[in-house]
């Protein structure tokens, strides 16, 4: 490379190099290529290094400002992200995506920062400077030295991405994670952004749809007594309205677009998938795609367990989620 | 297969006072679990009410059926000389009963999202033509057969009438319900009375009434004026007519009576309307007059601009809601808005007008009976039932009822001077179901307030938000509450629609019965006045003159001065 790459976008190949961006934003091109997932653009682990080189040490870990030039590409980027999602003011979430010099994926689950709904281009170079030196925190070092990883190897590449405020969130799964079976798709389904199915925090609606058919064959409507919004800067649990709890979170064309897209990932990537997408005026964005952990065999099969039944997910897993 | 829901529930006969026997009509009613409705009926009622009662049941159970409710009926029946409602729920088992409710609630939604057009386009123009009906009858050149014939079609369309109340009514309270639950869900309880702002400052018939004779005020002559001040009203007519600035005034009066006099005090049939005495529009008046400055109209646009603000405010908030959630908001802000209308226009047309022509024709007959001596006078015709009405003068001559109507002058007075039971018939299971039909039942007869641990607060409901201080008037009837002056608290049982005109003289409003969709609160928010609704027990705990403090926002009712104190 002659020219350091500080800025690659989704739809650019070099955006699937995991030593460039990382492993979480090179799954997520990757699935961005046939999918609608939010646009959004990488700031490389070279665009780190510039940064690492210019702040001074005692500044890594308080956060220091960005070299000239990176500050003026994030701008232009920035703007020409507001233009792609036609979104003014843009909201996006700021992600670590991290590698280590051997280029394996180093995205810990919480030991790097993430920013939600983030609007403007001063508040975004804020969050990304906090994901650079969250890399350095001591919690993250801590965590670097208790799993025998070399504390100064450390490479964060960042994503900026459309935060999708979704109207409705989705959990799909391309077979019945529970009875195994495989002619079903099974939809976890609230209100607002994703946060409250993944994380437990309600009850969401239940839909089983056929796999052929499309229809829904199956309701539940869960007691979803709260959903999560975005608010400045982050987002927010927030009751669901009483009269609207009773009313299904997704309409049954929204079930079966659902199910259409866990089907086309599970064809793609050969095994049964778990799905997180959102819809958002109309449309429907895939948020993350990786391979159901532990899934039992097919009870309508006598053969032996399906080998992705001991699959424990984590090298494909593609993660698009913002 | 055993019901896993059902509780176990022996329905027990209620123990009645030895002084308030109950004769059953018919063995279900005894079955049945009867509540005193003070509400609408605080004092004992006429057995000409029957009439109504007939209407009002009819029209029930035509919604109920309509909506596929889980209910059969509502039924208000006249026991002793007092009204008591009871819930006739269908038979169905407990799975059969979820589905109903279900089915009801999709039913209600779906009609709430179109009450207005529905009242506007199919509703009203019907019942315009019912009211025609009547005001098209020769009432006084119809002859006995002709009478008969209209006294069935009163029955009938008066019926109607009730059925399109009921029809209108049940969705429109389903909405303003729903619309305060998903406003205190997404803005927090401690600013759920915020949602009522958002509905207010809609002109409807009663502002109407109130507009116009404010407007009727404003075109008195100076003389006019200073009759109308220094008369008392029931005698303003006979001192007008004497001149001619006087005769043109009564003349637009006339004009003022024909278009809104045609309401009574209460849904009884034995008051006057307007037309028959227009007391209680010279007192209106006389207020009017005596508070130049207090323009309802630029009140209406002040409320209703505050009304604009506060959606401005709401909507903003709502930034980063989902759609579905923003939608639905939307969907039942426009709901509760036309229900609020809806909840007083319906009354011009269905409660007043419709009441005022049934009596018209039950004193067609009183007249004619008193005429042929079977009755003392025209006005007792109230103190039969309309089937007694109907058998006496299809005799000739006709049976003489003077007996009969002393006999129940008697029993009225003798019932309407103890204090009757709050409850008779049989217990039945539990409150109204957790759903939102049930909730929003409870929001209109309101639920018992929590109990107060300082004896200087009553607590009730918020029924209009704001704080005032003022002398308590203590009223059980409309003619108790004209006495009341400007800047005084109006304690009453309830409040019928005919008292809305007292809300543009009062400073605050505290009631014993209803919820924050009752009528009280209602017209309490549209005039802007704090009001305290359901204490259960204001009329009995404050003194009438006693210095009180009410909290419509918190519901809550301060005795600031003691009672102790009071002599």
């Amino acid at each position: 490379m002659d020219v350091p790459l500080d800025i690659v976008w989704f739809d650019d190949q070099r955006s699937r190099d995991i030593a460039l961006v990382g492993g979480k934003a090179a799954s997520l091109s990757r699935l961005a290529s046939g999918h609608r997932v939010p646009p959004g653009f990488c700031l490389t682990t070279a665009a780190y290094d510039a940064w690492s080189r210019t702040a001074r040490p005692a500044h890594r870990q308080a956060g220091s400002p960005l070299p000239q030039s990176l500050r003026a590409a994030l701008r232009d980027a920035y703007a020409e992200l507001g233009r792609r999602c036609g979104a003014d003011p843009l909201r996006v979430a700021v992600r670590s995506s991290a590698i280590d010099e051997d280029g394996v994926d180093a995205s810990f689950a919480g030991q790097h920062e993430t920013f939600l709904n983030i609007v403007g281009v001063d508040a975004v170079t804020e969050a990304l400077i906090g994901c650079w030196s969250s890399g350095r925190s001591q919690r993250a070092l801590a965590y670097r030295e208790g799993s025998g990883l070399d504390a100064n190897g450390i490479h964060l590449a960042v994503l900026v991405q459309q935060l999708v405020p979704a109207d409705a969130a989705a959990v799909v799964f391309s077979a019945d994670p529970v009875s195994g079976r495989r002619e079903e798709v099974v939809i976890d389904a609230n209100f607002g952004l994703g946060e409250s199915i993944v994380g437990g925090s309600v009850t969401p609606d239940a839909y089983r749809v056929d796999k052929r058919s499309g229809a829904v064959v199956d309701r539940s409507i869960g007691s979803k007594t709260v959903m999560h919004i975005p608010v400045p800067g982050g987002t927010r649990e927030v009751p669901v309205p009483r009269p609207l709890r009773a009313q299904p979170a997704l309409t049954d064309e929204q079930c079966a677009a659902c199910a259409a897209l866990a089907c086309s990932l599970e064809a793609e990537m050969g095994h049964p998938v778990d799905v997180e997408c959102a819809f958002h005026d109309g449309q429907l964005y895939l948020l993350q795609c990786r391979a159901i952990t532990r899934l039992p065999s097919d009870p309508n099969e006598t053969r032996a367990p399906d080998r992705h039944g001991e699959h424990d997910g984590t090298d494909d897993r593609l993660d698009a989620r913002p | 297969m055993t019901d896993p829901h059902a509780t176990p529930f022996t329905p027990t006969p209620i123990p009645t006072p030895e002084d308030f026997p109950v004769q059953w009509s018919n063995e279900e009613d005894a079955k049945l679990h009867w509540m005193r409705d003070r509400m609408h009926f605080p004092e004992t009622v006429s057995p000409a009410l029957d009439l109504f009662f007939e209407a009002h049941n009819a029209g029930f159970v035509h919604a109920f059926a309509l909506y596929e409710m889980p209910l059969e009926a509502l039924v208000l029946r006249r026991i002793n000389g007092y009204a008591y409602n009871a819930v006739v729920p269908r038979k169905l088992t407990h799975d059969e009963m979820a589905a109903m409710g279900k089915r009801a609630q999709q039913n209600l939604g779906a009609a709430m999202m179109r009450s207005a057009e529905h009242w506007n386009d199919e509703l009203l123009p019907e019942v315009k033509d019912h009211l025609r009906f009547w005001q098209d009858a020769d009432l006084e050149g119809a002859s006995m057969d002709e009478l008969l014939e209209l006294a069935a079609e009163t029955r009938r369309r008066w019926t109607r009438l009730w059925e399109i109340h009921f029809e209108l009514l049940v969705p429109t309270l389903l909405a303003g319900s729903l619309f305060q639950e998903t406003y205190a869900d997404l803005f927090g309880a401690e600013r759920a009375f915020d949602a009522f702002t958002l509905l207010q400052g809609f002109g409807n018939k009663t502002t109407e009434i109130n507009v116009a004779l404010w407007r009727l005020a404003r075109s008195a002559s100076e003389d006019v004026r200073a009759t109308i001040l220094g008369t008392d009203p029931a005698a303003v007519a006979a001192v007008l007519r004497e001149s001619e600035s006087g005769r043109r005034f009564l003349a637009s009066f006339e004009d003022y009576l024909q278009v809104y006099g045609r309401r009574s005090e209460t849904w009884e049939l034995n008051r006057p309307s307007w037309i028959e005495d227009p007391t209680p529009v010279w007192r209106m008046l006389r207020e009017h007059l005596s508070q130049p400055d207090a323009d309802p109209a630029a009140e209406l646009a002040r409320l209703a601009d505050q009304r604009e603000a506060a959606l401005a405010d709401t909507r903003a908030s709502l930034t980063g809601y989902p759609q579905p959630v923003v939608d639905h908001f939307e969907a039942m802000l426009r709901a509760a808005q036309d229900g609020a209308v809806l909840s007083e226009d319906h009354g011009f047309y269905i409660d007043f007008e419709g009441a005022y022509h049934v009596r018209r024709v039950l004193l067609e007959f009183g007249r004619r009976m008193a005429e042929a001596g079977a009755l003392a006078s025209a006005d007792d015709i109230t103190m039969l039932t309309f089937d007694e009405v109907l058998a006496s003068v299809l005799e000739q001559p006709f049976v003489d009822r003077r007996a009969l109507v002393e006999e129940r002058r008697r029993d009225l007075a003798h019932f309407g001077a103890l204090q009757e039971p709050e409850m008779v018939g049989t217990r039945q299971p539990g409150p109204p179901p957790e759903d939102p039909v049930g909730r929003a039942i409870g929001r209109f007869f309101g639920t018992p307030p929590q109990a107060s641990a300082d004896p200087e607060v009553l607590n009730g409901h918020a029924g209009s938000p704001g704080v005032v201080r003022g002398v308590a008037r203590v009223a059980r009837s409309l003619s108790e509450a004209q006495d009341v002056r400007r800047g005084e608290i109006l304690v009453t049982t309830m409040t019928a629609p005919s008292w809305t005109p007292l809300f543009g003289t009062v400073a605050g409003v505290v009631t014993d019965t209803g919820g924050a969709l009752s009528h009280s609160a209602v017209v309490a928010r549209e005039y802007g006045i704090p009001a305290v609704v359901g204490t259960l027990r204001a009329t009995a705990l404050i003194r009438d003159g006693q210095l009180i403090e009410i909290d419509g926002s918190a519901g809550t009712v301060r005795l600031v001065e003691r009672t102790s104190d009071l002599a």
